[in-house]
């Protein structure tokens, strides 16, 4: 053993190291909290240092030298110790029983204080949970009445927005509207106006046409009419001339009678409508215009047809 | 301007229409003249197939006289008809239209028997194609002259408006040499057309100035038969006479009252002939006229109130008129004819309103008539020496005598002077016809 530990004392020391820093590390990390009092020798701690082989084997062999003296200085002490300590032991089996009781004491105590401060803990825990979730959730209202507060103005906007829009859509709309009222208004008018000036023209046209043909037609009457005079005359003379005045005092008779005549100027019908109250006399006037037949008519016939009813008054001057 | 314009072209068609409306209306003539002449009138011989024993004078040639005497128809020649149709039936208008004949008459005579005869007739007017008139007569054959007469009326009645006296006397005196060379006068009468003389007196003295009373049965006249004037009445159907006047010196001129009770006539009995009116009923006498000069030839107006009379107190022979009625200032004699050196024998025409004279100018002695109202002469005849004008009594002619190679002859002039025939068939001088009036002959 020893030799193995002597050919592998570097391991061993290195090993042991090891031990001791992870026995340190665990009484460290058993002792932390809460602080029992530590009765216990500190072990003295061996600086571990890297070093350098040739110099670590002179050392070691130094240190083994030492290790052999200390570790006969060691047994010396640990008999001695191991005497002390069992008297310590004794002692201490003696504290340990009313440190052990203590610490049942404190153990329930802590324990109730551990489970007090646990629930406390878990209590303060939950409410901070708790708080936590009730400021989530308030930060998450917050945001969320933000958020609806931020959609609502949003939507408000948008509203405004849209009706903005719409009325400006509305407006533009209106505008529209009302430009193609007013376009449809000056094109109804326009056209109107067009309308007017075409009826006018169209007026304009039939006016002069009408001028035109009442200048005409008055020319025409007025050679119809000089027509009509010419022959009036020969009708009259032809019918004179086929008078035969009844012997005798005629003065102061006078016969009226309507003369119908069909073209050619042959007399179809001679009526007395007032009659001279002398049957001769009204069937001499009858006579002549019957024997003047046919009268003389112009040639044209749309003159010669306003001639085909003439009344003829029968007065002797003389 | 455009307006204006347009206004203007519709108050102008306007116009037109008016005018148009108006000449459509009312073309209207006025005749104030005619001409003067004879209405064409064709007679158609008259059937007689149903006649065995034939008319002593054919009916329809002396109706075609009497209407062309009168001076108002214009008869077409018999042989220039273009048809000769009897009746109604028979009668196509067109044919008489294109010869220009106003009138037509057609009829039939049938024999009843020996003596009894009926004559049918219609008178058309041919352009109106009308039947003015359609009559039927019984006559003897002694009065075929007069039926014809009386048809002749009624065709002129129908006709001219006024009566027909074709069937009225005519009184006149011949004067003839018989064979033992004494001179031997007449107081005959006939019908209008001069045929059909009747013998009423005749006397180796001159007879004078025959005048009928009103109803045409009398005649008063002048007979010499007792070497001086004497005034006669004598009915000329029975012949019945007897002297009214028998005055010292002239007993002349007698004319018959309208109302027939009275005899104006010229007596000289005062030393020189005056103008008296004698009653027939009581023979009373009143002198109507006092003058020196000749005052002869009375004529009673129509209306019986006034007489015209020949008198030379003027210096030479005029006519003047008489008031009977009113007053004597009134009954002052009035001339009334101013025109030539020479108005006698002034005759009133039937209406009045006209006389007739013997106007003598520069030797020249014609009818004339005046026109009472205006003093219008005018100068019928172109004779040189007629005398004694006397009206037929429908007014329309003027019967006279003339002078002819010496020998007096009746003649006949329409009163607008147109128409001129003389009546040549009686023997002898003839003179101082009267028409008689239209009353009462059968």
């Amino acid at each position: 053993m020893f030799k193995w530990i002597r050919n592998n004392l570097v391991a061993v020391i290195f090993s042991v190291s090891v031990h001791a820093l992870l026995l340190v590390m665990l009484v460290i990390s058993f002792d932390w909290t809460p602080k029992p009092e530590v009765i216990a020798k500190k072990p003295n701690v061996v600086k571990a240092v890297a070093v350098d082989a040739n110099k670590v084997k002179a050392e070691l062999d130094k240190l083994r030298q030492a290790e052999k003296r200390k570790q006969k200085q060691e047994q010396d002490r640990i008999a001695r110790l191991k005497r002390a300590e069992q008297q310590a032991k004794r002692k201490r089996v003696e504290e340990e029983k009313r440190i052990a009781k203590l610490k049942k004491q404190q153990a329930v105590l802590k324990k109730k204080r551990v489970a007090e401060e646990k629930k406390r803990k878990a209590e303060q825990q939950r409410l901070a949970k708790l708080k936590k979730q009730q400021a989530a959730a308030k930060k998450k209202r917050v945001a969320e009445e933000k958020k609806r507060k931020a959609e609502q103005a949003r939507l408000a906007k948008l509203k405004k927005e849209q009706a903005a829009l719409k009325k400006k859509q509305a407006e533009a709309e209106k505008k529209r509207i009302a430009a193609e009222k007013k376009r449809k208004a000056e094109e109804k008018k326009r056209l109107a106006a067009e309308k007017k000036r075409k009826q006018e023209a169209a007026q304009r046209q039939q006016e002069l046409a009408r001028q035109l043909e009442a200048e005409e037609r008055a020319q025409a009457e007025a050679k119809a009419n000089r027509e009509i005079d010419r022959y009036l005359v020969l009708i009259r003379q032809k019918v004179a001339r086929n008078w035969l005045k009844p012997a005798g005092s005629s003065k102061g008779l006078v016969s009226k009678v309507k003369v119908r005549l069909i073209p050619g100027g042959e007399v179809i019908d001679v009526k007395i409508i007032k009659s001279s109250g002398n049957a001769v006399y009204d069937r001499s006037v009858e006579g002549a215009v019957r024997k003047a037949s046919p009268l003389p008519l112009p040639k044209d016939p749309a003159i010669a047809a306003r001639m085909y009813d003439i009344d003829f008054n029968f007065a002797l001057e003389t | 301007m455009q307006v204006n314009v347009i206004r203007n072209a519709g108050l102008l068609w306007l116009g037109l229409m008016l005018f148009a409306g108006q000449v459509q209306a009312a073309l209207t003539i006025q005749i104030t003249e005619g001409v003067e002449g004879a209405q064409p009138i064709a007679i158609v011989p008259f059937a007689n197939d149903q006649v065995i024993s034939p008319l002593p004078y054919d009916l329809v040639s002396i109706v075609r006289n009497d209407l062309s005497r009168s001076g108002r128809f214009a008869p077409m020649p018999e042989k220039d008809l273009v048809a000769r149709p009897h009746d109604g039936g028979t009668v196509r208008f067109s044919d008489w239209r294109l010869v220009n004949m106003d009138y037509l008459l057609v009829g039939r005579v049938k024999q009843r028997d020996a003596e009894n005869y009926e004559v049918q007739f219609q008178l058309f007017d041919v352009f109106k194609g009308e039947q003015i008139t359609g009559i039927r007569y019984p006559f003897v054959a002694a009065d075929t002259r007069r039926m014809a007469h009386r048809i002749s009326d009624i065709v002129y009645e129908k006709l001219t408006g006024q009566r027909g006296a074709f069937n009225t006397y005519i009184a006149y005196v011949t004067a003839l040499t018989d064979a033992n060379n004494k001179r031997r006068f007449r107081l005959n009468i006939s019908d209008s057309d001069g045929f059909h003389e009747q013998n009423l007196l005749e006397s180796g003295q001159p007879l004078m100035s025959p005048s009928w009373s009103p109803d045409g049965q009398q005649l008063a006249y002048v007979s010499f038969e007792t070497k001086r004037p004497q005034v006669f009445v004598q009915n000329v159907f029975t012949g019945e006479r007897k002297s009214v006047t028998d005055y010292p010196g002239l007993n002349s001129a007698p004319s018959w009252s309208p109302d027939g009770k009275r005899l104006a006539l010229t007596l000289s009995k005062g030393g020189n002939p005056d103008i008296y009116l004698f009653e027939l009923g009581s023979g009373r006498l009143s002198q109507l006229t006092k003058h020196p000069s000749i005052d002869t030839e009375p004529a009673w107006s129509p209306d019986g109130k006034s007489l015209v009379f020949t008198s030379d107190r003027g210096g030479r022979p005029q006519l003047y008129t008489l008031r009977l009625d009113g007053d004597k200032a009134a009954a002052r004699p009035q001339r009334v004819t101013f025109e030539g050196r020479y108005n006698a024998r002034g005759v009133f025409s039937p209406d009045g309103k006209q006389l007739a004279m013997v106007h003598g100018n520069r030797g020249h002695y014609r009818i004339a008539v005046m026109d009472v109202e205006t003093g219008t002469l005018q100068v019928l005849t172109e004779s040189r020496l007629d005398e004694s004008p006397s009206f037929a009594p429908n007014g329309s002619m003027i019967i006279y005598a003339t002078d002819r190679s010496n020998r007096g002859v009746l003649a006949a002039v329409s009163v607008d002077g147109r128409v001129h025939q003389r009546i040549e068939v009686q023997k002898g001088d003839v003179r101082e016809p009267a028409w008689s009036p239209l009353s009462n002959r059968k």
